[in-house]
């Protein structure tokens, strides 16, 4: 298992260190170790319905099974999202109709049903405690 | 443990960004997950056992436990034509109840394939239920998981993506060397066209893999396939075009607002045409309601009609008419003017689907009020921009299921076959409140042949099987299945397609009460072996 550790290069986040809650995050289920693993972490309804620019965006090479990072947040509520890039275009595959035809995974496993997962559903809230986040990828 | 320090910034984060906006409809994990607790016993099983009980006729809608009827050869009566020689393929919802639970939709159930293998003097019959995805995962739970088109199953168990609670349970499309199951908001399930077992979830493509297939395609004379369907969550219309084998020559979609659920749509030479009727899809609607129930008729408004040029999918042509409803089309050809003119059973509301298909399932006897469809004939000027229909035949007869010889396919026709019942006031006289009927009308004149079914019988689609040594139209057989719910049996019937009103020429009777289906097709092919 990766174990990696993510630096934090906004503005924010640097300002926000010193009462920030380490999240550990554990992407399960990776089944190839092609491509790269995009994923961003957003905070509140806005940042995840992309109003916000994300807290954080990253990009890690997939080790299968699993691999893990961890980051530290200021305390608020946030989702992760995740997606492996396959075929290489930095974009997450989708058929004609917008099912994700790369793997792909949220915070809390929330795997939507009749569409994308909403925001109650991916939110986890950050306090002063570490907090573990695993993540599955589905994969269509 | 390696410990590595994240590499760069995500060099696609705005891309990123765009794609998880856009509407997700997602991936394939499939995990475990449960039912919510229902009331048992289940309201809608009793009230249907206490019907059955009454109306022995209901055992149509009953539905079977049963995964396979076994193979067994029909008993004859009458003489089969010696040129008559192939398969009826059949579907339709078979399983109305799992575990305790009772669908409340007659199109609800999970489909079963039936077999009626003609030739040689004999005929052989035999079913089996698709196994799709849903019905497996369902069977091993003992319960309903997933929801279907008219009945909201409350549960854990994520949608991802259409074919998640694909019932594969409308129709059926015979290709060389297989045979699809057809649902209408999926991906078609392969089968085994000898022995019905199921082979999986066809995919045309990864982009197009669990975009919809509806259940009527329209193969032309060289064998092209035409379909369409409706991506309602998505809000997109998707166009097919696939060759003699069912590989994926094009497929396009497109966005419809609102969008609705057309069943059926027709074929010219030069054109699709589509008629979307002013059922919308209510994307902001109730999301525990179920799929038909998140839709609002709204008679105020038209139905859309899309004419699209085959040659040019991106080539769209979009009239209005009086808002109507349709389930089916009989068949579509193009005059000296290029004025598309097609029939199909129109009915003025969806009011059967949310009314009588449902209360079917808790034993309800047909409510009156519902008027049935009559038969029409459209006529749609692209050029002047007219989209018009007319009655065809006599105002009491109501109609449904048209089936055109289809050596007329896309050609001018002049009979058209339906399944019909006098409807008299607020009235149809047979026992079971439905069709009892089957005729042909004269697309010239009107003129109506009919042939009425006893009332121990109750028919269900009846499909033209070309006679190989005949060319005219209508040379060949009428053929269809009819459920005789008093000796719990089901039959084949055989009509000389010119002489329906004399009757069956042959009957093959199986003694097996099978679930009244929906849509087969005739495939000019025995099993190689069985």
């Amino acid at each position: 298992m990766n174990r990696l550790s993510m630096i934090c290069l906004g503005a924010f986040f640097v300002a926000s260190v010193a009462s920030a809650g380490e999240v550990f995050v554990t992407i399960e289920d990776i089944r190839s170790t092609e491509g790269m693993l995009y994923g961003q972490v957003v905070r509140g309804e806005a940042g995840f319905a992309g109003e916000d620019a994300p807290v954080f965006s990253f990009t890690m090479e997939p080790a299968a099974p699993s691999t893990s990072f961890s980051v530290a947040l200021s305390p608020g509520s946030y989702a992760i999202r995740i997606f492996q890039d396959l075929d290489g275009d930095g974009e997450l595959g989708t058929t004609l109709l917008g099912i994700p035809s790369e793997p792909w995974g949220t915070s809390n496993n929330a795997a939507g049903s009749f569409g994308p997962p909403k925001w109650n559903a991916v939110k986890f809230d950050v306090g002063d405690d570490a907090e573990t986040q695993s993540i599955n990828l589905m994969h269509y | 443990m390696n410990r590595r320090d994240l590499l760069k910034m995500m060099a696609g984060a705005a891309g990123v960004s765009a794609a998880f906006s856009n509407p997700i409809r997602a991936a394939t994990t499939e995990m475990a997950c449960a039912a919510d607790a229902v009331a048992t016993p289940d309201p809608w099983k009793t009230a249907f056992r206490d019907a059955l009980a009454e109306r022995p006729w209901l055992i149509g809608y009953e539905g079977t436990d049963k995964d396979r009827i076994p193979l067994r050869r029909a008993a004859l009566q009458g003489r089969l034509p010696s040129r008559l020689e192939g398969t009826l393929f059949r579907n339709g919802p078979a399983r109305h109840e799992i575990g305790e639970f009772r669908y409340r939709h007659w199109f609800d159930g999970d489909g079963m394939v039936q077999a009626w293998r003609i030739g040689d003097g004999k005929v052989d019959h035999h079913a089996r239920m698709v196994r799709t995805s849903k019905y497996d995962a369902e069977r091993a739970a003992g319960r309903a998981l997933y929801p279907a088109f008219g009945t909201a199953v409350h549960s854990t168990c994520a949608v991802q993506h259409p074919d998640a609670i694909n019932a594969a349970n409308i129709s059926v499309l015979p290709l060389p060397g297989e045979l699809w199951a057809l649902w209408e908001a999926g991906s078609p399930w392969r089968l085994d066209p000898d022995s019905l077992d199921t082979l999986g979830v066809q995919t045309f493509s990864p982009e197009t893999r669990g975009a919809p297939f509806s259940a009527h395609p329209r193969v032309d004379a060289d064998g092209t396939i035409w379909n369409f369907g409706y991506a309602s969550f998505a809000g997109m219309l998707v166009l097919w075009q696939l060759d003699p084998s069912g590989s994926l020559k094009q497929a396009t979609a497109f966005s419809v607002e609102p969008m609705t659920m057309p069943h059926d749509f027709v074929v010219t030479k030069r054109h699709l045409v589509l008629l979307l009727p002013p059922l919308d899809f209510d994307p902001h609607s109730d999301g525990s309601l179920s799929f038909l129930d998140r839709h609002v008729w709204k008679p105020g408004r038209p139905t859309r009609v899309l004419v699209v040029d085959k040659d040019d999918l991106n080539s769209r042509v979009w009239l209005e008419m009086p808002a109507e409803w349709a389930f089916h089309f009989g068949n579509a050809w193009e005059d000296e003017a290029g004025v598309i003119r097609f029939d199909g059973a129109r009915y003025s509301g969806p009011d059967l689907m949310y009314g009588s298909l449902r209360g079917v399932m808790r034993g309800e006897l047909r409510n009156p009020d519902e008027r049935l469809a009559r038969h029409v004939l459209y006529r749609i000027d692209t050029r002047k921009r007219v989209a018009s229909q007319e009655l065809l035949g006599p105002p009491e007869f109501a109609t449904d299921f048209p089936a055109v010889d289809p050596r007329r396919g896309a050609l001018r026709h002049q009979w058209v076959t339906v399944l019909g019942a006098d409807e008299q006031g607020d009235s149809i006289l047979s026992v079971h409140g439905g069709l009892d009927t089957v005729a042909r009308l004269n697309t010239d004149t009107g003129d109506l042949r009919k042939y009425r079914y006893p009332e121990t019988l109750i028919p269900e689609e009846h499909i033209f099987a070309p006679d190989p040594a005949g060319t005219g139209e209508n040379q060949g057989w009428l053929i269809g299945t009819a459920l005789n719910w008093k000796e719990r049996s089901t039959v084949l019937n055989i009509f000389d397609a010119n002489e329906i009103e004399a009757g069956p020429i042959a009957t093959a009777t199986v003694p097996e009460p099978m679930p009244l289906g929906l849509h087969g097709r005739f495939s000019p092919r025995l099993a190689d072996a069985l």
